[in-house]
């Protein structure tokens, strides 16, 4: 089990969600398995091992759907992969559909976290924000004020700018810069979760799937831990990237 | 004229629609800039900007969402998009029709966009020529913008030049190069509302309303 550069979290029991958006709520007790999660997201290095070793064409990788879909495009690489704004080696990788972002950490031996797991990795049960609960400031994330980026013409920032955002956790970059893909499908709350232990809502790979952490095009509100947003499985746009977990617990395949 | 009662609050804090116009600012002749319509139609017509202003139109003070998650309410004047369509005879009650929009374009290609022509009809969707009492700019699309309400902003496509009519629901510019859908229904989600300053969320899908603040 490759654990390098990814911090434990041991099994845990904290409030999910928030009274701040009824999408967040309601705010219940839940129970997670312990895990390994990235401490930074994907890099562009990172992925560049995966086109390196063929990911695109190895069947093995992909999902039956994300099959379909890896196939019908036109060039097998993320969609800002020779974007000087984007495709820097320590900017998070980002155009990868939620397929591309399965079939990577399948590459890597892992899985892509719950949103569960992801809150709880930047929250730590506590904080407002990864960092706690100081508003967001330039020092602290990529993010755009009132929606509206500083510059024209976007770029990220790489994934060690920001290292008083760190989480209590020890992840970095959880907030602005680039959304993650999650596990889950996207539920209008979480009155679905009756068990609360190891929760995922899964209801179909091609139906929108959640994201989480906000981006560099994204307000404020968004940086929370508790927000939540979804796009779909095909959605290739730089606002989104990837960021692995290794579970002690099977969840997933 | 804009008499100040046309003012859109907090419009200094829109965010650029430069960000999202994906082929760039196209200056436009109006002498020679036509709205062409052809496709599934009686007759194909070409209506000149002069043509469109002496039309009977329509004044809607109405809420735009873009896909980014920001969302400003604006008032907009232009003519329905049923008259134009009725011009070149189009048959709007037939479910089967996609009305494919056209960019003037630039160096950098065309934008496009289909849409589906009875829902467009139906949310009362709207040729626009003039915002906040004022000509169109050319950010927003001057000189002419398909606004439909109830689709994300991507989906209206600015500096109109075509609307082809048409029965194949075709992939976009924007839904093919980045995966954004290609029905563009606003979605349940959070947007800030430039004009009010806050955060809402929508728990519909659609035309977003003042009931829905």
């Amino acid at each position: 089990m490759n654990t390098i550069d990814m911090v434990y979290i041991a099994p845990a029991i904290f409030c999910r969600g928030s009274s701040i958006y009824t999408n967040e709520g309601p705010i219940k007790k839940i129970a997670l398995s312990g895990f390994w999660i990235d401490r930074f997201p994907v890099t562009n290095e990172r992925y560049t091992k995966f086109i390196l070793a063929d990911g695109y064409s190895r069947r093995e990788f992909w999902t039956d759907q994300g099959w379909d879909f890896v196939t019908s495009l036109d060039e097998q690489k993320p969609l800002y992969w020779n974007d000087f704004n984007w495709n820097q080696p320590k900017q998070p990788v980002t155009g990868v559909s939620w397929w591309e972002a399965i079939a990577f950490s399948k590459f890597e031996g892992k899985s892509l976290p719950t949103e569960a797991q992801w809150e709880y990795a930047a929250c730590g049960g506590i904080d407002l924000y990864p960092w706690g609960n100081e508003r967001p400031t330039e020092s602290l994330a990529n993010f755009a004020p009132g929606c509206e980026p500083a510059e024209l013409n976007r770029r990220s920032t790489s994934v060690d700018a920001h290292p008083l955002a760190v989480s209590r956790n020890g992840c970095h970059d959880m907030a602005g810069n680039l959304n993650e893909w999650c596990l889950d499908n996207i539920s209008p709350d979480y009155r679905w979760d009756e068990f609360k232990i190891d929760p995922i809502y899964a209801t179909a790979e091609n139906l929108p799937h959640v994201v989480r952490g906000g981006s560099g095009l994204h307000d404020e509100d968004c940086l929370r831990c508790a927000s939540r947003d979804y796009y779909s499985p095909e959605l290739r746009d730089n606002i989104v990237g990837i960021r692995c977990v290794l579970n002690e617990q099977f969840i997933y395949e | 004229m804009n008499d100040g009662s046309l003012k859109t609050p907090f419009l200094h804090k829109k965010p650029s629609s430069l960000r999202y116009f994906q082929e760039g600012v196209c200056p436009v002749d109006l002498i020679n800039w036509k709205l062409e319509i052809f496709g599934e139609v009686e007759k194909p017509v070409t209506i000149g900007y002069e043509e469109l202003l002496t039309m009977p139109s329509v004044d809607y003070h109405r809420r735009n969402v873009c896909v980014c998650l920001w969302s400003i309410k604006r008032h907009w004047k232009g003519v329905l998009l049923k008259d134009v369509l009725a011009i070149a005879g189009v048959d709007i009650t037939d479910r089967s029709l996609y009305i494919k929009q056209n960019s003037v374009g630039t160096v950098n290609g065309k934008y496009d966009s289909t849409i589906h022509l009875t829902s467009a009809i139906e949310r009362e969707a709207i040729l626009a020529y003039h915002v906040d009492g004022e000509v169109l700019p050319l950010e927003n699309g001057f000189p002419l913008r398909l606004i439909d309400f109830g689709l994300y902003l991507y989906k209206c496509v600015k500096c109109l030049a075509t609307l082809e009519v048409t029965r194949l629901n075709e992939i976009g510019y924007w839904e093919k190069y980045a995966g954004y859908s290609v029905d563009g229904t606003v979605l349940p989600k959070k947007y800030y509302a430039v004009d009010i300053q806050r955060k809402f969320l929508f728990k519909g899908t659609g035309e977003v309303k003042d009931a829905d603040l």
